[in-house]
């Protein structure tokens, strides 16, 4: 990357500095959860279990944030990258919504106007996501008996595979000299190796970097319009 | 009033972080949104974009709302409903809630959390999500402000560089949901879900050039979710 210094418009900066301002604030309200319980219930965890506990957690799951987030920040922008890590559950919705959202209003990633539509996308769809949240909280008692019976549960075991397999289709004619062999290969790799799909985030990175070196190679061959 | 799992001061502590969540959401909305009239995107394009934004979300919305009917018994309401819906994630809360319960000797579900059982759950939770809240605010400037320069600099290969990231995100979920495709029958059904959804996003857009159906774009992914999530019904009882 060259070191010449980016200027970054008023928005810009404002969306950074409210951004990290809120990612704080919120991230203070989220460790209150565990601390304000074990204060009010006066049951603090004992630390060796906690240890033990996190010893089986930190090390997936601390690989898998540091990947995500360098995976997800250049697709979703600031605006987009604050405020969908605070409110979670990126590869399932707030990705791809932004994604298509940039999509239909025919605005490119990395430009401000994809940061304020990705923004826009993602706040929604956090308002949306937390409002049928509270629905299904207040009906939990209700809804219950219908979500949990056994003959629906395969409709909602399969979400991931029905956003993905659209949007597949509808993104492999933007650069179907990238996209084809990547895909290709994403699907010979996890049905060769069925264990990857339980570390699949370490496969994203290694998949999205060979899409990024053969688009560099073919766009400098002029080989992609 | 002694500990359990759905205590009113639970719900408080988590009710109390959504709303900052949801206050957070309407602030970048309304800043993002003047921004871009601003910049000359019409009203018109944001309410469509912010109508289709809400249709996409119903269906994983719901999904999400049935991983809190999933870890209700066990770990209450208040707790899930913090977790799925502020960072977390169904399947990492999942397997982060059975990690803690495993270090204790537990089995969640066997039996109903003590106070200290519940808080090293919830302690263990928030541990396993700190990377993302810390690299963000670290480096989402540099991060970002790198990529709109690859942008800036060649306006054609910075397009071809997210299309890039996007298709290696592609690559490893539709991987993902035909990996179970030589496993078993849920994993046949995955697959098939996968593939019934690639088929109807190709009809959408035989639809949209033959018939001229322009509206078909802004819905064709939730048409897609819900006809192939449906179609996973039937197919579970036939592979079963």
């Amino acid at each position: 990357m060259s070191k010449e210094k980016i200027i970054l418009s008023e928005y810009e900066e404002d969306i950074h500095r409210t951004g990290k301002r809120w990612f704080f604030f919120a991230y203070l309200f989220i460790i209150l959860f565990p601390i304000g319980a074990a204060i009010y219930f006066n049951a603090w965890p004992n630390p060796s279990e906690l240890l033990n506990a996190a010893i089986g957690v930190v090390p997936i799951y601390w690989a898998t944030g540091f990947i995500e987030a360098f995976t997800y920040m250049p697709m979703l922008g600031a605006g987009g990258s604050y405020l969908g890590f605070i409110t979670g559950n990126m590869s399932n919705l707030k990705v791809p919504v932004a994604i298509q959202a940039m999509d239909q209003a025919n605005v490119k990633q990395g430009t401000e106007e994809g940061d304020c539509i990705s923004t826009i996308a993602i706040a929604i769809s956090s308002i949306v996501t937390v409002v049928i949240i509270i629905i299904f909280v207040v009906l939990m008692v209700p809804l219950s008996p219908i979500f949990s019976n056994p003959v629906l549960t395969p409709a909602f075991n399969n979400v991931v595979p029905s956003l993905f397999g659209g949007l597949m289709v509808a993104y492999l004619m933007k650069d179907p000299k990238v996209g084809v062999p990547i895909i290709l290969l994403g699907a010979a790799l996890f049905i060769a190796f069925p264990v990857l799909a339980g570390i699949y985030p370490v496969v994203l990175p290694v998949l999205a970097g060979l899409a990024m070196g053969l688009a560099r190679i073919l766009y400098k061959k002029g080989k992609l319009n | 009033m002694g500990f359990n799992v759905n205590h009113p001061v639970l719900y408080i502590l988590a009710g109390l972080c959504i709303v900052v969540v949801i206050v957070q959401s309407a602030v970048f909305l309304k800043k993002a949104w003047k921004h871009s009239l601003e910049l000359g995107i019409s009203k018109e394009k944001l309410k469509e974009i912010a109508k289709s934004s809400i249709v996409f979300t119903i269906a994983p919305a719901i999904g999400i709302g049935i991983g809190i009917i999933t870890l209700a018994p066990t770990l209450g309401i208040p707790l899930p409903w913090l977790r799925l819906s502020v960072v977390g994630s169904i399947v990492y809360e999942l397997s982060a809630a059975n990690t803690a319960a495993g270090a204790m000797g537990l089995t969640l579900g066997a039996s109903s959390l003590t106070a200290q059982q519940f808080t090293t759950i919830a302690f263990t939770m928030t541990i396993g999500i700190i990377t993302g809240l810390i690299l963000i605010p670290a480096f989402c400037k540099k991060t970002v402000s790198g990529l709109s320069s690859v942008g800036m600099k060649d306006k054609k290969w910075g397009e071809h560089f997210s299309n890039a990231l996007f298709y290696g995100l592609i690559a490893t979920f539709v991987g993902q949901g035909l990996s179970g495709v030589t496993v078993n029958a849920a994993g046949r059904v995955q697959a098939l879900v996968l593939l019934v959804s690639a088929i109807v996003m190709g009809l959408c857009g035989f639809l949209r050039g033959k018939f001229k159906l322009k509206w078909i774009n802004d819905y064709a992914l939730p048409i897609c979710m819900i006809v192939s999530m449906a179609a996973a019904i039937p197919l579970s009882i036939w592979l079963a």
